[in-house]
């Protein structure tokens, strides 16, 4: 058999396998697991695992923040960014920030968090808690583990939780047949915010991605996200810890960026906040996401304020939207003059042409005007916009027909 | 001309005495009464009344004896005819279950995916009666994303393939939660389809199954349906690896049957070659279709469907232009939405006749067929029953012609009709713990959950295994368990189908800029259907291969209209690598063991259509395929070959003979598919092959396709293999049955008619030689000579 199981094989029926870095070469000696990253045992319920715990100063900086800074989240604007009010009863100290390094990204049962990072603020410090599975059998004492500290906190914060951690974690807890603990738990996704607010101006919305672009974070030196399952297993099957503190370091940053993130991102909403650095594209998205979530008022101040801005298109997308705002207040003198003022910039601008036709046919009362308008507008219109506009001009003509019989 | 109906025309056949003339025998199968059973008192009044309105007063004996089984707790496996109310053997069952315990939940396996769409809408229509909330819903490859999350949770009865539970559902168990722990019933129907390879895989996906049931501390009933083969407990309990309840006799009615064996008459008595099967069945079935009789007509590959589809619209244009639309091809290739668009016609009646291979002998839906043409004997007995049963499902009167070709397994069915209509049919057999499904499996099994020490995972030291593919890195042993530790999702890795999941597509570069994908070809058959210079034909419509290019998997094709077809031609050499026991006979060694298979294409024929002549000969380049194997051989001394008063490659062409003849009745006698069994004429340490065919003769391995040189001294040997990487278990049986296969072999063909041999006994005599059945007798009558 043994043979036979070697010509099958030989064929390449077996699936890619192996650390993508060479087997300790050029290292002089293995390092042992405390050595490389300072920790102690932990023992609950679940087994016995390695837990490592780091407090980041208040007083560090991250990007261009102070770490003290990051712990002045507001829980208000928080739970915008979730869409969960719930969060408006909480302290940012209920926060805990949550990431996983997994054996691969291809899911299914059998992928395992092997390093659970967790995050929370302690007066203005951040503690960091790592646990690391040091092999298979100790899963059961991480998961335990950080359902104990997940009842000391009263929501989780993550980067793609949603589809990818707790997801995972919840496959974890019913294999190893743990009740799972994160179950109904709220739940800060930063991944969908981040999304909403700055897709537009970034390739990827990847955590990485947007350190550099918002952060204002470059990592130097980290270990690429792909390469960490190779280098768990490498530590598996040969015992040594060289390379997990790069592990350990990188969880441990991007906790710390999810931190930063979820600041930056309820700075962006923020109305008050520093207007100054935050891209008018930016908040007009801003403006949008609050709108959604029925925070009218502040919603129109960040559109209020892109309108002003000096780039046309930001502008442009404000002021449409801020319209169509008012519009629906039925505040008809401020959509009324912020379509003049489209036009005004813009003789062009199809969207403030056609807002004004129609308010001059079914309120202004003065069809004619409206006419004028809708040729305007006709000038510059093509596709489907052409017969909603060739059927409002028929209807205008025949409007002033009739009213030019009566008089 | 008015239109006669089936019975009139077949008392006008009868009185045809030059169709009857070639027509074999003529079975007569009456129709049978049915015999009830009372509903068992526990099922469920609103179930009652559902079955009631559909027009089930009583059960038939079978159905409820299955019921009753079922209701105790056995694990059932049903094998009655074709159309004899077998669904409701467990969708009774099931449906009460639920109807008695809301949570319960029921998988059921369908080897398509046309047929779990088909299941899914028949037990809808029950549970619509019902008034119930009962989910039932079909989990395949096309269920849209976000409907997944609902049925995973709300799912009573979900229907899949073993293909989605093997790669959808197992590695992701933990998402099915509610399934798993409420799992009381597995329905797996079709038994014998999962056969061979894919047998043998489903056997490893049931192993996992159980593991991950264990796991949520569920032990599921399972009820298997199976068509009549010869040893259906056998086989579920194989499958199944638990003991299983048989139900075999059926208490549903049945409507009478005619059904006719027909050998077309040999056309060149000298070279023994009969009238190609295609044109008798072409025939037949368009005379039919012109008496508005809808009929189905079977051919035994895709390409055949083609021929056979073409031959019939041009038969029906010429006798009323117009009418080629009643006619349609179907088969394996067709993209869904054709194979869709065709069943429904079939259904409404716009089509009247199809041409069809297997894919359409499961249940699939197509209405009522009067008659069954089967273009060649579709290699087993089970098949064609279900081909026949296609036939008459629900009206009075049926018919089915099986036509022979000039094969040596149909001809021996046209000589010993008793074999087929008295003789149960085949058996199923499986090799689960072929080394090479097996590994793959434990894989997915491990990352399914981690294997602890002690667990059993088949009949083969699991520990060994375990231990392998720790040393490859895939696996991670802690303690007494092994955890599955790689990046990748072993599940993809093995297709349950075929031994490779690579896929061809056929693009259709007619037209620049407009590319189109116009059907799919498995890559094993890549190599002979669509090389460079093939013609490839999709509903009978004529492409040329331009290039076939493995990296990006794609066969680049333009429409032609030409006059022939192609036939790929290939090598194959066979090295022994271990032998598992032997024995020396006077004039030879018997062996089986271990073998390495490398095949080659390189070339292929041009056949002229309807004369069948031979127009060309086109080269090939494309890579060779290793193959690791189990296999029976036997090697003769050439001292003793050339004793024989025949020339060295006479002798070769009689070795290429015996083999031919051995291959044939081999398949018949384990009751296997043709394809199953592959055949080489070669030199034990695959230093020496034999090629076929007009370039035939003995090469040096060195040399592979120059000039032909023929050997100074090698002891030839007859190698009979397994068609798959691993081997399917056949090869033992052959071994021990050595002695039978060789007096079967002289017996066919001393007794085969022609004169100097002939497809039906050692093959076509362009391909084996003038010389070939007096040689190949001379070669059996010295290895069968006693001392
Ligand atoms: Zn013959």
């Amino acid at each position: 058999m043994e043979r036979l199981l070697r010509g099958l094989f030989g064929t390449g029926q077996m699936g890619r396998v192996g650390p993508a870095v060479p087997l300790c070469e050029g290292r002089g000696r293995h390092l042992s697991l405390r050595e490389a990253v300072p920790g102690e045992e932990e023992e609950n319920e679940g087994g016995t695992c390695y837990a490592v715990r780091r407090l980041i100063p208040g007083k560090w900086r991250h990007g261009g923040r102070l770490v003290r800074d990051l712990a002045r989240l507001d829980m208000g604007l928080a739970s915008v960014l979730a869409g969960d009010a719930v969060l408006n009863e909480m302290r940012v100290h209920d926060a805990l920030f949550l990431d996983t390094e997994t054996t691969g990204l291809a899911g299914g049962t059998g992928t395992v968090a092997f390093l659970v990072g967790l995050a929370w603020f302690e007066g203005e410090d951040l503690v960091v808690r790592q646990l690391f599975a040091r092999d298979f059998d100790e899963e059961g004492a991480v998961l335990s583990s950080l359902g104990a500290v997940l009842r000391e906190r009263g929501f989780i914060v993550t980067f793609n939780g949603r589809a990818f951690d707790c997801n995972l974690l919840q496959t974890r807890f019913i294999m190893n047949r743990l009740p799972n603990p994160l179950e109904g738990v709220p739940h800060l996704d930063l991944l969908h915010p981040a999304r909403r607010l700055f897709s537009h101006r970034l390739a990827s919305c990847s955590l990485g991605a947007l350190e550099e672009a918002v952060l204002g974070v470059r990592r130097s030196g980290d270990v690429p996200g792909w390469e960490i399952p190779s280098l768990y297993f490498r530590w598996l099957r040969h015992g040594d810890a060289s390379a997990l503190s790069a592990i350990f370091d990188h969880n441990r940053l991007d906790l710390l960026s999810m931190a930063a993130l979820a600041r930056v991102l309820g700075e962006v909403l923020d109305p008050e906040g520093e207007g100054e650095n935050t891209p008018p594209g930016v908040m007009v998205r801003a403006g949008r996401l609050l709108l959604s979530r029925r925070r009218i008022d502040e919603g129109r101040r960040h559109l209020e304020r892109a309108a002003a801005c000096r780039d046309d298109e930001a502008a442009r997308e404000a002021r449409r939207e801020l319209s169509l705002l008012y519009k629906r207040a039925g505040r008809w003198d401020e959509a009324l003059r912020v379509w003049a003022e489209m036009v005004g910039e813009d003789p062009g601008d199809l969207f403030a042409l056609v807002e004004l036709a129609k308010w001059w046919e079914h309120r202004g009362g003065e069809p004619a005007r409206a006419l004028e308008l809708t040729l305007e507008a006709l000038k510059v219109a093509s596709g489907p916009s052409l017969d909603d506009l060739n059927r409002r001009r028929g209807r205008l003509e025949k409007k002033i027909r009739r009213r030019g019989g009566e008089g | 001309m008015a239109k006669l109906t089936l019975a009139q025309w077949l008392s006008q056949a009868e009185n045809n005495r030059r169709f009857m003339e070639n027509v074999k025998a003529v079975k007569e199968i009456p129709p049978r009464e049915a015999v009830y059973a009372d509903f068992p008192p526990w099922v469920h009044e609103g179930l009652r009344a559902v079955l009631r309105s559909q027009g089930v007063e009583r059960l038939y004996s079978h159905q409820a004896e299955a019921v009753a089984l079922v209701r105790q707790g056995k694990n059932v496996v049903l094998c009655t005819p074709t159309a004899s109310g077998k669904t409701l053997c467990y969708n009774l069952p099931v449906l009460q279950r639920i109807l008695e315990e809301k949570e319960t939940r029921a998988l059921y396996l369908f080897p398509t995916k046309a047929l779990a769409q088909d299941q899914m809408h028949e037990v809808q229509q029950l549970v619509a009666g019902l008034n119930e909330e009962i989910g039932v819903f079909t989990y395949d490859g096309d269920t849209p994303d976000d409907a997944r999350r609902a049925i995973r949770n709300r799912g009573r009865i979900v229907v899949t393939n073993p293909d989605m539970l093997h790669t959808g559902i197992l590695p992701h168990h933990t998402k099915w939660q509610k399934l798993f722990t409420n799992l009381r019933y597995v329905v797996i129907d079709e038994l014998h389809v999962y056969r061979g390879v894919f047998g043998s895989h489903l056997a490893n996906v049931l192993r996992r199954l159980s593991r991950v049931c264990r796991f949520y501390r569920q032990d599921p009933v399972f009820i298997c349906c199976s068509a009549t083969v010869a040893n259906p407990r056998e086989h579920a309990e194989a499958l199944l690896e638990r003991p299983v309840s048989l139900v075999a006799t059926s208490g549903a009615p049945s409507a009478a049957k005619v059904f006719f064996l027909y050998n077309p008459p040999v056309v060149n008595r000298e070279l023994g070659i009969r009238q190609s099967a295609l044109t008798p069945a072409s025939k037949i079935a368009a005379d039919l279709l012109e008496n508005s009789i809808p009929t189905i007509v079977f051919a035994t590959s895709r390409l055949n469907v083609e021929v056979l589809t073409k031959y019939l619209k041009d038969r029906l244009d010429r006798e009323d232009p117009g009418q080629r639309s009643i006619v349609a091809g179907y088969r394996g290739g067709y993209l869904p939405e054709l194979r869709r668009r065709i069943e429904a016609g079939l259904r409404n009646g716009e089509i009247l006749g199809v041409v069809a291979t297997n894919a359409l002998e499961l249940g699939i839906d197509i209405g009522d067929l009067e008659a069954a043409v089967l273009c060649g004997y579709p290699g087993s007995i089970a098949s064609t029953w279900q081909q026949a049963g296609r036939a008459g499902r629900r009206t009075g009167l049926s018919l089915v012609v099986l036509i022979a070709r000039s094969s040596p397994m149909d001809q021996f069915l046209m000589e010993n009709p008793e074999y087929f209509f008295a003789r149960s049919p085949e058996f199923c057999r499986i090799n689960p713990d072929n080394l090479m499904i097996l590994v793959q499996h434990v894989k997915s099994a491990a990352f399914e959950l981690p294997f602890e020490a002690g667990e059993t995972f088949g009949g083969e030291n699991l520990e060994e295994i375990l231990e392998l593919l720790e040393g490859k890195g895939v696996l991670h042993r802690v303690g007494k368990r092994w955890h599955w530790s790689a990046e990748t999702y072993p599940a993809d890795e093995v297709s349950l189908r075929s031994i490779n999941p690579r896929n061809v597509v056929v693009v259709d570069a007619t037209k620049t800029g407009e590319h189109k994908v116009i059907a799919e070809v498995d890559w094993d058959s890549a190599f002979t259907t669509v090389h460079d210079g093939a013609i490839y034909m999709v509903e009978s419509r004529q492409y040329h291969v331009d290039r076939l290019d493995l990296e990006r998997n794609t066969a680049y094709v333009h429409a032609v209209d030409v006059d022939y077809y192609t036939d790929a031609m290939t090598y194959t050499k066979v090295g022994v690598l271990e032998v598992f026991d032997g024995r020396r006979l006077e004039t030879a060694l018997v062996e089986h063991g271990e073998l390495k298979v490398t095949s080659k294409v390189v070339g292929y024929k041009k056949i002229k259509f309807y004369t069948g002549e031979n127009l060309g000969y086109g080269e090939v380049d494309l890579p060779e395929k290793d193959m690791h194997t189990t296999g029976y051989w036997f090697t003769v001394p050439h001292e003793f070959l050339l004793d024989l008063p025949y020339n060295q490659s006479e002798i070769i062409d009689g070795l290429a003979a015996v083999a031919y003849a051995l291959h044939h009745l081999a398949a018949m006698t384990l009751m296997a598919d043709l394809r199953d069994l592959d055949r080489a004429v070669g030199e034990k340490g695959g230093e020496w092959f034999l090629r076929t065919g007009p370039a035939r003769g003995a090469f040096p391995l060195t040399a592979a396709g120059d000039a032909p040189s023929v050997p100074e001294a090698f002891d030839p040997t007859i190698f009979l293999f397994d068609a798959y990487p691993g081997g399917i278990g056949f090869s033992d049986l052959l071994y021990e049955r050595h002695d039978y296969l060789l007096g079967a072999a002289e017996r066919l063909i001393a007794s085969c008619p022609c004169p100097s041999g002939c497809p039906s006994c050692v093959g076509p005599t362009l391909e084996v030689g003038r010389r070939a059945k007096e040689t190949a007798l001379a070669v059996l009558a010295l290895l069968r000579s006693k001392p």
